[in-house]
């Protein structure tokens, strides 16, 4: 849920709008932001599931450090949303596990 | 085959945060070649989502909000001409204070003279049955959602935690819109400050003290928790448990800092559970034990930003003078008017505590060098 | 003058993959066992190599041994399929066949050769693969930089933590006491007798002590030749299940680099990190970032897979050799009571059986397999210790970019 006004932070400045891909949906974010936030936006809580047990996961630290919030981007798994910015026309899919390669390990 | 890029600089700050840009400006004010480093993609580290006004004097920006200090330190590093490589992550920190770094495509080794190493701190959090479910997270990342990237990741909120982060994020989480059903605290006393804790409460927020989370659950992400009254001994009293439904739960237990690249280096660690864990020891000049390595900020001891800017220009005048780039009586009167400054954020009760918590961190470090026969 | 804290048959020093195996089957022979160990279970070259288990390990190093190496080598793989039906703590042991690789024409001559001289020896299993056949065993390999390989189907790898621990944990059930934190500070002896261990909280007291200290052994029992070697490592994140083998790969002179996939699905990487000036400290657990770069370059230019892989972490290990590279298993001759287990470069290819040899030697006075060869005490008087000499590594760099190994 995006947040318009703000009783502090006022309007929310214009930003170019761009869609993204996420579990095959389009979904829309603003260039420049964290993939996480256009997620959140979106309404998506769940991330990843856990390798070992298929647990759901989503965001704890939203600074980089924690990697809970991993998911595959663009082919590539592990990738840490909270600080990866969106792009148009990027891929994202919820990471199951370990994820899958595409292309990068053959 | 392609290696590593190599890079020189006569002083590496790691970390774009305030204490980082404030040792840069610093330094970069009397000659020094500087470079801050940064894994983000824009510096200022935590200040951009403190939209709060901050206390202290007029000197520390008082009255100013976070992020706005953000904007006034990122202009004043561009000033003196101070480098900035952002979206690298420093992955080593190694003999010689040569730095690892990496970006998206290229390795690089940056050899420094003298380093800063200011990563700040990250949240803890505390186990319970469920603590693992989506839309339970660190207050911070709450903050970080709605104050930088304006999204409200959840509407009915717990906060678990009544230090100045878990208050003052459960406010702004209501000026965003969402509803904080209550704020939980394990201790018989609110954590932080009572000005914070009466404007949460004014909109009838309640503080529950003597409480704890028993469990969370959901399906996909969190939807309830369970809370309890606990006794003196943090015992759960029957018959007290109360369901709270809820689909965000914010976790502000404190923080601790992020010291990998100082237990890397070899640094010695005092454990100071006041200051947030294990903290390197540093001497007034926020020397290291590590020759020509020093640090600032939450990464010395949790605090704010004001007491992590004072802590960075103390650093950066530090290593202006080791560098010979200023004359050592005007280097010794800037450093006691820095220290002067840091002395005065920390007075009152609160200030008190923390001034006695580094005082034993600086006593350490001597400590040590004696038994290092420095 | 310290006081006496315990008494044990059997005093064992290390808490590696050896030691605790010692601990385990001397406890399974119904002695009194306490181990000490000075930092943590593993905390030495168990705790810090790749886990690689390789029957035979290196190349013209003592080549003509080979049929000495595998008898134990191969016992030791049975001992440890054994462990693998009983134990409670599973210790990842696969056993997927590892690659030497060829890059060059002459090294593919050379590995020939080798061969040669295992086959007359009497070893049936090693395969000599040609470029082709070696791609087939794992295809992602830098085909530029492969000539051929030499293949053992029976190696593999394993996680050195688990068996560690899968063997302490063993032996306490049997009885066993383990000590960690509890540095021996000398062998106590008397007449040429072993009395007992010193530590820093007081004397234990035995009739027997093992020394399963590999790159300390030296420091303990004087007499001892073994050199301890520094090496690098690292470990990626975790990826999925490549159909691929763990290999190892040399460079001029004879230093081995080491790639191999964990059950869990991290890759560890493995490379040579010499002691250097001003320090020449062969004990330094302080990684080099030229150390780091130079491993991790180096085996993604043979395995281009790993290319765009991250490490998440990379340390420096101390592993030991003595100056026939093969180990010291057995009595010291000069003092009574006092056994020695040490020397292993390629310790996972030998802990459980020479903690099993240890046992029978001390209990029965005899061992199933000979160990004279490994006379701990075959150095004495012969040979002066060979501290490894500064090797200029900037030979594999060029020699490699030579390869035509850019992708």
């Amino acid at each position: 849920m995006r947040i318009k006004n703000h009783p502090i932070l006022g309007e929310r400045q214009e930003a170019k709008e761009i869609e993204i891909i996420f579990d095959g949906k389009k979904v829309k974010a603003f260039e420049g932001e964290m993939i996480a936030s256009a997620l959140v936006a979106a309404g998506v809580k769940t991330f990843r599931y856990t390798t070992r047990n298929n647990e759901p996961r989503g965001i704890f630290c939203a600074i980089g450090r924690c990697t809970d919030c991993v998911m595959e981007v663009d082919g590539v798994p592990n990738v840490r949303t909270c600080v990866t910015p969106v792009k148009s026309g990027m891929v994202i899919n919820t990471q199951k596990g370990i994820g899958q390669w595409k292309g990068k390990t053959s | 085959m392609e290696r590593e890029n190599k890079l020189k600089t006569e002083f590496a700050v790691i970390g774009g945060g305030p204490a980082g840009l404030c040792a840069a400006i610093e330094a970069a004010k009397y000659g020094v070649e500087v470079t801050i480093i940064d894994e983000n993609l824009k510096p200022g580290g935590q200040l951009f989502k403190q939209i709060h006004r901050f206390f202290g004097s007029e000197e520390h920006l008082a009255g100013v909000r976070g992020f706005e200090i953000g904007n006034i330190l990122i202009s004043d590093a561009q000033k003196y001409g101070v480098k900035v490589l952002l979206n690298n992550i420093a992955w080593g920190l190694f003999e010689d204070n040569n730095i690892g770094l990496c970006d998206t495509n290229k390795v690089s080794i940056l050899s420094c003279k003298k380093v800063l190493v200011a990563t700040g701190a990250i949240e803890n959090s505390i186990a319970f049955p469920g603590w693992t479910l989506p839309n339970i997270m660190g207050a911070g990342a709450a903050q970080t959602m709605i104050n930088v990237n304006r999204v409200l990741p959840g509407r009915k909120v717990v906060t678990v935690g009544s230090g100045n982060v878990g208050l003052i994020v459960s406010y702004q989480l209501m000026q965003a819109g969402a509803q904080v059903e209550c704020i939980i605290e394990g201790l018989p006393e609110i954590g932080g400050y009572q000005v914070h804790a009466s404007k949460i409460t004014r909109m009838g927020v309640p503080i529950l003290t003597r409480h704890t989370i028993i469990k969370a659950e959901g399906e996909k992400f969190v939807q309830k928790v369970i809370i309890s009254q606990v006794d003196d001994n943090w015992k759960i009293i029957a018959g007290t448990e109360r369901e709270i439904n809820c689909d965000l739960v914010c976790i502000a237990v404190g923080l601790k800092p992020l010291i990998e690249l100082c237990r890397m280096a070899g640094m010695k660690f005092e454990y100071l559970a006041e200051l947030g864990g294990f903290i390197p020891v540093h001497n007034e000049n926020m020397q290291t034990t590590i020759d020509g390595a020093y640090i600032a900020g939450d990464i010395t001891g949790v605090e704010e930003a004001s007491t992590a800017m004072e802590e960075g220009k103390i650093a950066g005048l530090a290593v202006a003078m080791e560098l010979g780039k200023i004359d050592e009586k005007k280097g010794e009167s800037e450093l006691a008017s820095a220290k002067n400054r840091l002395r005065a954020l920390r007075m009152g009760p609160y200030g008190e505590f923390r001034h006695q918590a580094k005082q034993n961190l600086i006593n350490s470090y001597y400590k040590y060098k004696n038994q290092m026969g420095a | 003058m310290s006081k006496v804290i315990d008494k044990a048959d059997v005093v064992v020093i290390g808490g590696g993959a050896v030691g605790t195996a010692a601990a385990y089957h001397l406890a399974l022979k119904k002695k009194k066992v306490i181990l000490c160990e000075m930092n943590n279970i593993a905390s030495g070259a168990t705790g810090r190599c790749g886990g690689m288990v390789v029957h035979c390990y290196g190349r013209e190093l003592n080549i003509e041994k080979t049929a000495e190496r595998l008898m134990y080598t191969r016992e030791n793989t049975k001992i440890m399929n054994q462990y693998q039906k009983t134990f409670d703590i599973d210790f990842e042991f696969q056993q997927i066949g590892c690659l030497d690789i060829a890059t060059s024409e002459e090294e593919f001559e050379g590995l020939k050769n080798l061969i040669k001289i295992q086959r007359s020896v009497g070893d049936d299993e090693i395969e000599l693969l040609d470029k082709q056949e070696t791609l087939e065993v794992m295809f992602n390999l830098n085909k530029k930089l492969v000539f051929g390989s030499r293949f053992r189907r029976s190696d593999g790898n394993l996680n050195p933590f688990f068996l560690a621990r899968a063997q302490a944990h063993e032996a306490k059930k049997l009885g066993a006491k383990i000590f960690t934190n509890t540095k021996v500070e000398k062998i106590l002896i008397e007449n040429d007798q072993v009395q007992g261990v010193e530590t820093r909280n007081g004397i234990i007291e035995a009739g027997w002590v093992v020394n399963a200290t590999n790159g300390w052994a030296s420091q303990l029992t004087q007499d001892l030749e073994i050199v301890p070697v520094r090496e690098a490592a690292m470990v990626t994140e975790r990826l999925p299940k490549l159909p691929a083998q763990p290999f190892e790969m040399l460079c001029f002179g004879d230093f081995a680099y080491g790639c191999t996939q964990t059950a869990t699905g991290n890759y560890n990487l493995g490379g040579p990190a010499p002691a250097r000036p001003p320090k020449w400290d062969y004990y330094d657990t302080t990684i080099y970032s030229d150390e780091v770069l130079r491993v991790m370059s180096y085996i993604s230019e043979i395995f281009p897979s790993l290319k765009n892989v991250s490490v998440i972490r990379s340390w420096v290990g101390t592993m030991a050799f003595t100056p026939d590279g093969m180990p010291s298993i057995g009595p010291m001759p000069t003092t009574k009571g006092l056994f020695i287990t040490a020397g292993y470069p390629d310790g996972m290819a030998w802990a459980a059986v020479s903690g099993k040899l240890a046992a029978e030697y001390i209990v029965d006075g005899k061992t199933s397999i000979p160990i004279q060869n490994l006379n701990p005490g075959r150095f004495i008087g012969k040979t002066k210790i060979c501290w490894p000499e500064p090797y200029d590594l900037t030979i594999c760099h060029e020699y490699l970019s030579k390869q035509g190994g850019k992708n």
